[in-house]
């Protein structure tokens, strides 16, 4: 099997320095220190095959950020190991980093007072890429990300939307195998999204690039990736399939009915009733009680029916079931 | 695609190129070249009125008040034009942007030090340009001859690079401290006191000349302007060893301290 990412007992602890509260605290402070060791990971094992687009997902502290920068070679575990690409990222930092892309979406590798395009340029230089590749590379990916109105704009004019087109083709520029994305889509607006997320799947589908993200977002992870790695409190509570995270636990169905009367009751073991008025019924039908087909012919004999909607729930639903099931 | 191949004239050239994109960013920047200008300006103007009246009164240390004003334009043209650089180091290490910066086949440092050159430059020739007209216009001598001039200016532009390497120094010590800013603060203030901001070092007591004479300050200001009023080979040569010892103390300093604490980054978070 051909991984580009292993990681195998991985941990990271901080030792974080205490202080003491109040003005005798902070006087205290000065001559004493009580420090205490924080467990961030806790012996995460994992691997990517190549070309694969992974969702590295959990709640804020969960260890997301963390288990990033050490693939990226940014931070040293305190044990286990990782190899990205053959690489032991904390060694060989420098030698991994033309191998691989970066894309921080709340940190910008672009010169604020100057255009993209000498960004590019300075890149093209740090990656050591010889000047035809270059411009043959980057003429492909300003056709893809549709840059050319902006290419010779000053960053600082640039809109959020188009500044992250803008750091996507920064971080592609020296074509890397694996691109780590944390948090590409935040602050954008929902155009500058769903064209982000078709940007991501057109350059996973063209080039191969292995896609490694974090999101809150869930659509993100809907749009962009196949697999879901989650992560809570440094542990991975499930790494799966998005059509094997959807299969087992889309356990619930929302049902929407336009009803003939004003309203109805239906008084039924599984189903939730979440609105009822104004001809308009919506209730979650909890499919291990109950069917579908059941909720139907019941409300028929009740009333009928002018529409039937059926939903799955959200999938920020299901992910916030996980994040609670774990802490139980 | 991008190997690596770190040779040496291929990662000279990222850093040139650093110091490029610094210089057309400074060109692009230009009302904060307005604004320094004129800053400047004003500070010549004040001090050209005021050595006149000191040394109308009190005959001012033997110094003619013309001579006295392009120890200062010499003075105030490299103060001026050295970078705040270490505003946004604190920043990058503030934000953890460094961290992020990391996987690039780059060094930190040195981006930052060509950067900080490439400003430099920019400042130092605009800033030049007016502190030389202005004093010129005003007084209506020229005293350098060509050789000299050229001279001074290289002085000048090693005493900025000194500066730069010093404001890095402030800048990195914003992985052990909260706020740099008093940090800079007593940075500024030592080197308008001891480098001989607005008085040459030579009518100091002799005991503030004996303790400034073992600091950087006055080759980066006093010592290295004093050539205008009183100019020698040897003086120049001893302000061209000093700035160059200084600096690569201060190089040395830089790159350990960068070391510890990229440690501390990689290690602690």
């Amino acid at each position: 099997m051909n991984y580009v990412i292993q990681t195998e007992k991985l941990s990271k602890n901080f030792v974080i320095r205490q202080t003491f509260p109040g003005i005798w605290g902070a006087i205290k402070g000065l001559c004493f220190s009580k420090t205490e060791e924080i467990p961030a990971i806790q012996g995460i094992s994992f691997s990517v095959k190549a070309g694969e687009r992974v969702a590295f997902i959990g709640p804020n502290g969960a260890g997301k950020s963390t288990t990033i920068k050490m693939l990226t070679g940014i931070l040293y575990p305190t044990s286990g190991w990782i190899k990205v690409l053959g690489f032991v990222p904390w060694k060989d930092r420098h030698a991994l980093g033309y191998k691989i892309g970066t894309v921080f979406g709340q940190r910008t590798q672009l010169w604020h007072h100057l255009p993209p395009s000498d960004t590019f340029d300075l890149l093209a230089k740090i990656y050591e890429i010889e000047r035809p590749v270059y411009d043959k590379r980057l003429k492909e990916l300003l056709d893809v990300f549709e840059i050319g109105p902006f290419f010779h704009k000053p960053v600082r004019q640039l809109s959020l939307g188009e500044r992250m087109r803008c750091e996507l083709v920064a971080s592609l520029l020296h074509k890397p195998a694996i691109l780590f994305l944390d948090e590409p889509t935040i602050g954008l607006d929902i155009n500058a999204k769903l064209k982000i997320r078709g940007l991501l799947n057109r350059l996973s589908k063209e080039y191969g690039t292995t896609l490694f993200l974090t999101s809150h977002d869930t659509a993100d992870i809907e749009q962009v990736c196949e697999r879901v790695i989650i992560l809570d409190q440094g542990s991975i509570i499930l790494d799966s399939t998005l059509k094997e995270l959807k299969k087992t636990y889309l356990k619930k169905k929302i049902l929407t009915l336009a009803t003939d009367d004003e309203q109805f009751s239906l008084d039924l073991a599984g189903v939730k009733i979440l609105e009822n008025a104004d001809h308009h019924f919506v209730c979650e039908v909890d499919l291990e009680k109950i069917s579908i087909d059941r909720v139907i012919q019941e409300t028929l004999k009740k009333t009928s029916l002018k529409d039937v909607t059926i939903e799955d729930p959200s999938m920020e639903e299901i992910i916030r079931t996980l994040y609670g099931t774990a802490h139980v | 695609m991008g190997q690596p191949m770190s040779k040496k004239p291929l990662m000279v050239s990222k850093y040139l190129f650093i110091f490029n994109l610094a210089v057309i960013q400074s060109l692009k920047n230009s009302k904060a070249l307005l604004g320094l200008s004129l800053f400047l300006l004003t500070c010549l103007l004040i001090f050209a009125h005021l050595w006149k009246i000191a040394a109308a009164k009190m005959g001012a240390a033997h110094l003619h008040p013309d001579q006295l004003l392009w120890y200062i334009a010499l003075n105030e043209w490299v103060l001026i034009s050295i970078p705040e650089i270490h505003v946004g180091m604190e920043q990058d290490l503030r934000s953890g942007k460094l961290a992020y910066l990391l996987p690039r086949p780059i060094s930190y440092l040195k981006s930052m030090f060509f950067e900080g050159l490439g400003m430099l430059t920019v400042n130092l020739l605009v800033l030049g340009a007016v502190a030389f007209l202005f004093t010129w216009w005003r007084i209506g001598i020229f005293p350098f001859e060509g050789r000299i001039l050229i001279l001074l200016l290289a002085l000048g532009a090693l005493a900025g690079a000194v500066g730069v390497i010093f404001q890095m120094l402030v800048g990195i010590s914003a992985f052990w401290l909260q706020e740099v800013s008093p940090f800079n603060w007593i940075w500024e203030k030592l080197l308008f006191a001891l480098g001989g901001l607005i008085l040459p070092l030579a009518v100091y007591p002799l005991w503030i000349q004996n303790i400034a004479y073992w600091t950087p300050f006055p080759a980066i200001l006093g010592e290295r302007s004093a050539l205008a009023i009183d100019f020698s080979y040897t003086a120049a040569l001893h302000v061209a060893l000093s700035l160059l010892f200084w600096g690569l103390l201060a190089l040395g300093c830089l790159s350990l301290l960068y070391r510890k604490g990229l440690k501390i980054l990689t290690v602690e978070g």
